[in-house]
């Protein structure tokens, strides 16, 4: 297909950053209905983000009578180019939920078997704000930990800061993509992104494991993708199950669940051994060549078609297609990779494969991205701790990274090394999250206080003592969100098109009143959200007249390549890439990935994987009527021919136990597909909600979380590894 | 009292019956029937105060459901009544005359009562001028209803044709071709979506004639059963016995070959003849037609002839929505949630349409009967 | 290619439309292609198409199919996308009793939401199931959640709100027509601007430097279910 009005073209040409980015704001909005004259009176265009998931693509919402009638992307931004994914549309059946949360709550019973009071906000916070003050009395800040998932949350974060809290957690890191970051800040100093700095776009080779796009809905990234297959890239998919991304591959390879990593190290094998990697990148920017040659020499593409299950034919064919198409290869690092508890080192093997072909800072694989930084807000008075100065919790996980949930849960249950008493629970249905429920349950008991800030009435919900029902993320103002692209980086805002139904209420409102109550309205000067945003903006230089017109503030940045003007810098200890790591090595871990085995299925049973819908965001969207409306519960995938041999039939509803006697509640659907192997059963996460005010989610499908009760902690960094699960079918239900 | 030479219920009649009726005395019938008939009207009052989104059933995937079958089941029934009159006044007109002004004055409001049900069905009953303002001629649809007025328009002149003793060979062939051309179009109406094999193309029309008058023909029967029952008067029942046979031995070939053909043919959507084969068999072939053939062939009586009757109403009511709903069974595209074989029961309120049908027939024929209204007919024609 | 193609491919269809638009209506020949090779089954047009003509419960204009074909670990997939096929020889139209579904002279089969009965012969005689029936239902029974479904849908260009069930376009048959209120106003549909597989193309092929016109003219693209005889002017490219 002929290109002639190429915007990455003409910035490669033009050469210089800004141009580029004079390029991309001057792209003529008008084929989206933004441009559209307002055909009426009270309609009016507001720009704003997505909050149905965390790529938090800029939209525009229109307006009528103060009602959201209708989003659209904004073309202006990176994150979606104009477009939104099957979820993004569906904003108005989140906006308008009836099931919404509606007014403060504050329960009366006994936690996990609410008795609920409807309060006004004077009460709850008045009620919060007391509890929270005996508990610092009794055991001090550290005795407070908030989990966290959205992007609301930055106003708690820095109320709870401002209070002394330093315990802050987000199960999207450690039960989702802790591991690659900690894998490729090992290896590069640097996390892979997010969003992901993959150049897909201009690959000629593409090696996926798992990362199942299209389904999962990675705004851009799928365009990228899709728009690098259609540009001639090759593309392997490894994946126990057909994806929909697999299915667009050259190469499925239909892997034994849980010996990646076999695979991986037989790849690394080969290139070494067949010679394909990058000579001159790697004397320039790695080391520890030599260690890792020697230490994968027992990895030969034999053993790895034994582990896994791929012929070694195969095993060697990738490593040839990867070394010819080389630097212009992703090898994608995914992003869920809390899978087996070697996650870690599996990322680092990723990492380390994709440093031999030399892929970091080159077209087509990862690129260097551009950031923009936003100072605090002007004026703040400090906070009274630093994170130093508290006894770190995860000093069990020297390369923790973040803060994990596990060692809050842990302190919480043990009182060790301190007492945890009060969890703040933001946008994080942690019930179903951090899986193992029995465990986060016997810690909520603990608590004496769990403060959740939803805007559904979640699982997580009946666990709280007071519940905050914030806005949805079109009522509201919120932080402004920066994001590291290709080029340049995107300062985002939020903006509220409507005001908020019911009597629910926006972050920055919540906590400067709380703040108030606690006596730390030092901390919150500002009359607003909007103050706010303006008093950031002018802190940051840009315009905030611009910012809220656009939606979007696009600043340049450096090339996205390595070149002689353009030196990577790497934020290893060595300053390169390394493909020894002696910090791995200090803290007595494997320098260099090394495979361990994983338990099989037993007779009888199947491994349980799970994965995204392209149309629900776990349970943040389950009970979205849009959304409902297309896909209501979850299914039970399983190998056609194997489900036949159980006399199961498509439709036909089933109930699961796993290893540990555990029986989820509730029904599930089989679904007999030719998309999966033998040895493992597959559903989408966020299913089997058990809430019933979620009208419409509540008891539909199968939760994979009520049956993942054997978690793995992975040692590096404590990620909280799920796919080592085994389910029985059982029939009747 | 006469207007055009109609008979119109009289006045003391009337009065005498609707006294009759508070005190009960009217038989249950009546009061079954009239309860059908406020019941029914509540229902299809629901169904246009509520919306159809509240009260029915159909949907996208089965958008025609039983109000539609309802409407084309007594659409048959009505053409089953002009050509038994055809039948009936050509070949046995003595004893029949005595039962021509009931047969065709059933006729008309079985008419009536399918059009009731076709009206609460559609999204817009409203807009029903459009039919005269934008006709489509191109539309089996637009002709069901021209050959539906008609038919209605000829039954009102046959009637009074009837009642006013005048004998007219071209109302009476018009009375003929009349409703063969409403089946036809009514058949071709389903025939003619080639994308639905359980519609199956032109075997329809055929089948709808032939259905039509054998459904038609089985309530003429009833009639005539209970008016031989009353008067004694058994001559006539012997025609409507040979005429109820061959009726079921032709539909008999008819769902024969339907199946048959069904069963053959291989394009999308067939299979659905395999999985209805079951049920067709059972009570489309066995039920429907073979037990009332057994019954009549065995005993030539008023009572078997009622039987026989009833069954052939009942099991072509059943057949009619067979054949409507389960055309829907494959959705042609299936996506989603949505089933692989689309479910359909009807709601309370589209069976309270079929009551109110069915017994806006019952009632009005009881008040007519009650009212002498076809006696003075029948007296009349009879002298 | 490469990754702002995507943009360029909207620009351009852009233009296209502009220019399209500068014809006389007759002398337009709408049409859609849709790329199976880049359809990734996002399903962002699906509810794209929702959120843009506030459709109620079941009613979908673009669903996207998805079938397995062959036997594990032979499997491949194939993601459809269906909305309205536009039909050059419809079936629906001839059988509407009262003209109000009909073949506009730019190609795009409209439904008068005014003038329809209701009768939903369109749906039965319809054979890729792109019709459905509103009914009158609503995702929610809440006041404030049916002040928005009540709202103007924008399509036709009319002023049809679902407000009640006596008001169009409830007891209407309802399709994609190819956001005939979005082309009018110089904008491409929403299904293609939402896209995330870029695979949705849209424009006038009676232009022969269009880039719908490129892409189907090549000897790789069908039309779904074509021996039916519809003539559909949906294009998928294999
Ligand atoms: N629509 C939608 N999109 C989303 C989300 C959503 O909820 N909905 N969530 C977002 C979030 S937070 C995240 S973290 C990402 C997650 O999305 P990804 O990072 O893509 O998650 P994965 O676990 O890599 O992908 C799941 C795939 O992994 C395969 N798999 C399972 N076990 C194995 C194995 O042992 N080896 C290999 N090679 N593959 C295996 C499964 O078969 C499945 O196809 O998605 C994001 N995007
Ligand atoms: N078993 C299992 N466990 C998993 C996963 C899995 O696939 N399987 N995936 C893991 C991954 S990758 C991730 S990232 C995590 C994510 O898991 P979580 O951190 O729990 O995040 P979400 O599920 O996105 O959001 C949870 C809650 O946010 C609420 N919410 C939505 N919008 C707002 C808002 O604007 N404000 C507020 N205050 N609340 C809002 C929703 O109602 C929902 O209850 O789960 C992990 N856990
Ligand atoms: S990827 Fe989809 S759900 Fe996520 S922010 Fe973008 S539009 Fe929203
Ligand atoms: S796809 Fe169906 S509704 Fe659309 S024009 Fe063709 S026949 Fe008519
Ligand atoms: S439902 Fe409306 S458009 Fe369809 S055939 Fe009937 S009157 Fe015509
Ligand atoms: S063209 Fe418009 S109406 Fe048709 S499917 Fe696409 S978005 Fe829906
Ligand atoms: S939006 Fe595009 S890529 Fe996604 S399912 Fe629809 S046609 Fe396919
Ligand atoms: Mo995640």
């Amino acid at each position: 297909m002929s290109i002639k009005f190429s915007r990455r073209t003409f910035m490669k040409f033009a050469g210089t950053a800004t141009a580029g980015v004079a390029a991309v704001a001057s792209v003529p909005p008008k084929f989206i209905s933004w441009a559209e004259e307002a055909e009426k009176k009270e309609a009016k265009k507001v720009a704003t983000f997505c909050e149905l998931c965390f790529w938090n693509c800029s939209l525009i919402a229109k307006t009528e009578n103060d009602k959201v009638v209708k989003v659209d992307g904004n073309p202006m931004s990176l994150r979606g180019r104009g477009r939104l994914c099957g979820r993004g549309n569906a904003a108005l059946g989140a906006v308008y939920d009836p099931d919404r949360l509606k007014f403060p709550l504050v329960n009366n019973g006994k936690r996990g078997e609410p008795v609920w009071k409807r309060a006004t906000w004077d009460e709850a916070l008045t009620l919060t704000a007391s509890k929270m003050e005996k508990i610092k009395k009794e055991y001090g800040p550290e005795a407070f930990a908030m989990f966290y998932h959205g992007t609301g949350a930055s106003f708690w974060k820095h109320l709870l800061h401002a209070y002394g809290v330093t315990t802050f957690a987000a199960p999207s890191f450690a039960q989702c993509r802790g591991p690659r970051d900690i894998g490729f800040y090992l290896t590069f100093g640097s996390d892979a992104g997010s969003p992901e700095y993959y150049d897909f776009s201009r690959s000629r080779y593409i090696l996926l494991f798992g990362s199942h796009l299209g389904e999962n809905a990675h705004n851009s990234q799928v365009q990228d993708i899709v728009a690098g297959l259609a540009g001639g890239a090759k593309l392997t998919v490894v994946d126990p199950r057909l994806s929909n991304i697999a299915s667009k591959a050259d190469r499925w390879l239909p892997i034994r669940p849980a010996t990646d990593m076999a695979f991986l190290l037989a790849l690394i094998r080969s290139v070494i051994e067949e010679g394909l990697y990058d000579r001159e990148y790697l004397s320039k920017y790695a080391t520890g060549l030599e260690e890792l040659r020697q230490a994968v020499q027992e990895y030969t593409p034999q053993w790895g078609e034994k582990e896994t299950g791929i012929s070694s034919e195969d095993i060697v064919a990738v490593a040839r297609e990867l070394g010819k198409n080389a630097p212009n290869v992703i090898i994608g690092g995914g992003r869920f990779s809390a899978w087996y508890g070697d996650d870690t080192q599996r990322s680092r093997a990723i990492a380390i494969l994709n440093a031999l072909l030399g892929t970091w800072g080159r077209e087509g694989g990862y690129f260097i991205p551009s950031g923009a930084k936003i100072p605090e807000y002007p004026g703040l008075p400090d906070y009274p701790h630093s994170e130093k100065e508290l006894p770190k919790l995860d000093a069990a996980y020297p390369f923790a990274g973040l803060q994990t949930t596990t060692s809050i849960k842990n302190a919480t249950i043990t009182g060790n090394p301190y007492p945890v008493k009060a969890w703040f629970v933001y946008g994080s249905n942690l019930i179903k999250t951090m899986n193992k429920k029995e465990e986060t349950e016997k810690a909520i008991k603990n608590l004496d206080l769990l403060v959740a800030i939803e805007t559904m009435p979640a699982d997580i919900i009946k666990y709280a003592d007071v519940v905050f029902p914030e806005c949805t993320y079109m009522e509201r103002h919120d932080e402004l969100n920066t994001g590291k692209f290709k080029w340049a980086g995107e300062i985002s805002i939020r903006q509220p098109a409507m005001e908020p139904l019911y009597e629910s209420k926006p972050s920055w409102w919540i906590t400067k009143e709380l703040g108030a109550k606690l006596g730390l309205s030092a901390y919150f000067p500002w009359k607003d959200g909007e103050e706010y945003i303006k008093g950031k903006c002018s802190a940051a230089g840009i315009s905030y007249e611009e910012l809220k017109a656009n939606g979007i503030i696009l600043k340049p940045g450096k090339s996205p390549y390595i070149s002689a003007e353009n030196e990577p810098e790497f934020g290893t200890p060595s300053g390169k890439i390394e493909l020894y790591s002696s910090q791995l090595k200090e803290k007595g871990f494997d320098p260099v990935p090394k495979y361990t085995k994983h338990p099989e299925p037993p007779e009888g049973h199947f491994r349980l994987l799970f994965g995204r819908s392209p149309l629900h965001t776990f349970s943040r969207t389950t009970n979205n009527f849009m959304l409902d409306d297309l896909v209501k519960e979850n299914a039970l995938w399983i190998n056609a021919k194997k489900g036949k041999e159980l006399g199961l039939a498509d439709g036909e509803y089933v109930m699961l136990e796993n290893r540990d006697g555990v029986k989820a509640p509730g029904r599930i659907k089989v679904k007999l597909t030719q998309r999966l192997r033998d040895d493992a059963v597959y559903m989408y996460h966020g299913f089997g909600v058990h809430s019933r005010a979620m009208t419409r989610a509540d008891n539909m499908g199968i939760a994979d979380d009520d049956l993942i009760t054997d978690i793995f902690i992975d040692p590096l960094m404590g990620g909280t590894a799920m796919r080592r699960n085994f389910v029985k079918i059982v029939k009747g239900a | 009292m006469k207007v055009f030479g109609v008979y119109l219920p009289q006045k003391e009649l009337l009065c005498e019956f609707s006294a009759d009726f508070i005190k009960g005395k009217t038989g249950i019938w009546s009061y079954i029937a009239a309860l059908g008939v406020i019941l029914g009207a509540i229902g299809i009052l629901s169904i246009f105060l509520l919306g159809h989104g509240e009260t029915t059933n159909t949907s996208s995937y089965v958008p025609w459901g039983l109000q539609i079958s309802t409407y084309v089941y007594f659409a048959l029934v009505s053409g089953g009544c002009i050509f038994t009159n055809f039948i009936g006044t050509r070949f046995f007109y003595d004893h029949y005359k005595p039962l021509a002004s009931r047969i065709i004055f059933m006729g008309l409001i079985t008419a009536i009562a399918g059009f009731a049900s076709l009206a609460s069905e559609l999204g817009h009953v409203e807009r029903m001028y459009m039919f005269i303002i934008s006709p489509n001629p191109t539309s089996p649809m637009f002709w069901m209803s021209v050959w539906y007025t008609a038919d209605i328009a000829i039954l009102i002149v046959e009637y009074i044709c009837i009642q006013s003793n005048i004998h007219s060979k071209r109302v009476l062939y018009a009375s003929f071709i009349i409703p063969v051309i409403t089946y036809c179009s009514l058949g071709s109406l389903f025939g003619a979506v080639g994308t639905i094999p359980y519609f199956y193309s032109s075997l329809l029309p055929v089948y709808f004639i032939f259905t039509g008058f054998l459904t038609g023909n089985a309530l003429c029967a009833l009639i005539a059963a209970m008016y031989a029952r009353k008067r004694g008067n058994n001559e006539i029942i012997a025609s409507f016995i040979s005429m109820q046979k061959i009726g079921l031995a032709i539909v008999l070939i008819l769902t024969l070959s339907r199946i048959i053909i069904g069963l053959t043919g291989n394009a999308n959507g067939y299979e659905v003849f395999k999985e209805t084969l079951p049920q067709n068999i059972l009570f489309g072939v066995i039920a429907a037609l073979v037990i009332p053939y057994i019954i009549l062939a065995k005993n030539i009586t008023k009572n078997s002839l009622l039987i026989s009757s009833l069954i052939v109403l009942f099991t072509q009511f059943m057949a009619r929505l067979d054949l409507v709903v389960e055309g829907f069974r494959m959705p042609n595209f299936q996506v989603y949630d949505m089933p692989a074989r689309t479910s359909y029961t009807p709601s309370i309120y589209e069976l309270l349409v079929v009551v109110f049908s069915v017994s806006i027939v019952a009632i009005i024929y009881i008040v007519c009967e009650k009212t002498g209204l076809f006696e003075t007919a029948g007296i009349k024609g009879g002298e | 290619m490469e990754q702002s193609a995507d943009r360029d491919i909207l620009e351009i269809m852009q233009k296209d439309l502009a220019k399209a638009l500068n014809k006389p209506r007759d002398k337009r020949r709408w049409a859609m292609a849709i790329d199976l090779k880049k359809c990734i089954g996002c399903h962002a047009c699906t509810t794209g198409c929702m959120s843009e003509n506030l459709t109620p419960p079941e009613i979908h204009y673009r669903p996207v199919k998805e079938e397995e074909i062959g036997e594990y670990p032979n499997t491949s997939l194939r993601f459809l996308p269906r909305p309205c096929m536009q039909c050059d020889a419809p079936t629906c139209t001839p059988v509407c009793p009262v003209k109000a579904t009909y073949k506009r002279d730019d190609g795009i089969v409209t439904i008068d939401y005014k003038k329809c009965i209701g009768c939903r012969y369109c749906l039965v005689a319809c054979p890729y199931g792109a019709r459905s029936a509103d009914v009158g239902h609503y995702y929610t029974g809440e006041m404030h959640g049916k002040s928005y479904e009540v709202e103007n849908s924008g399509e036709y260009g009319g002023n049809f709100k679902r407000k009640n069930h006596w008001r169009s376009p409830i007891g209407n048959a309802r399709k994609c027509h190819f956001c005939l209120h979005r082309i009018e106003k110089g904008e491409l549909t929403r299904c293609t601007t939402t896209c995330l597989g870029s695979a949705t193309y849209f424009g006038d092929i009676s232009d022969p430097d269009a880039l719908i016109t490129k892409v189907i003219s090549k000897p790789n693209v069908i039309k779904y279910r074509e021996d039916l005889g519809t003539k559909p002017r949906v294009y998928y490219i294999l």
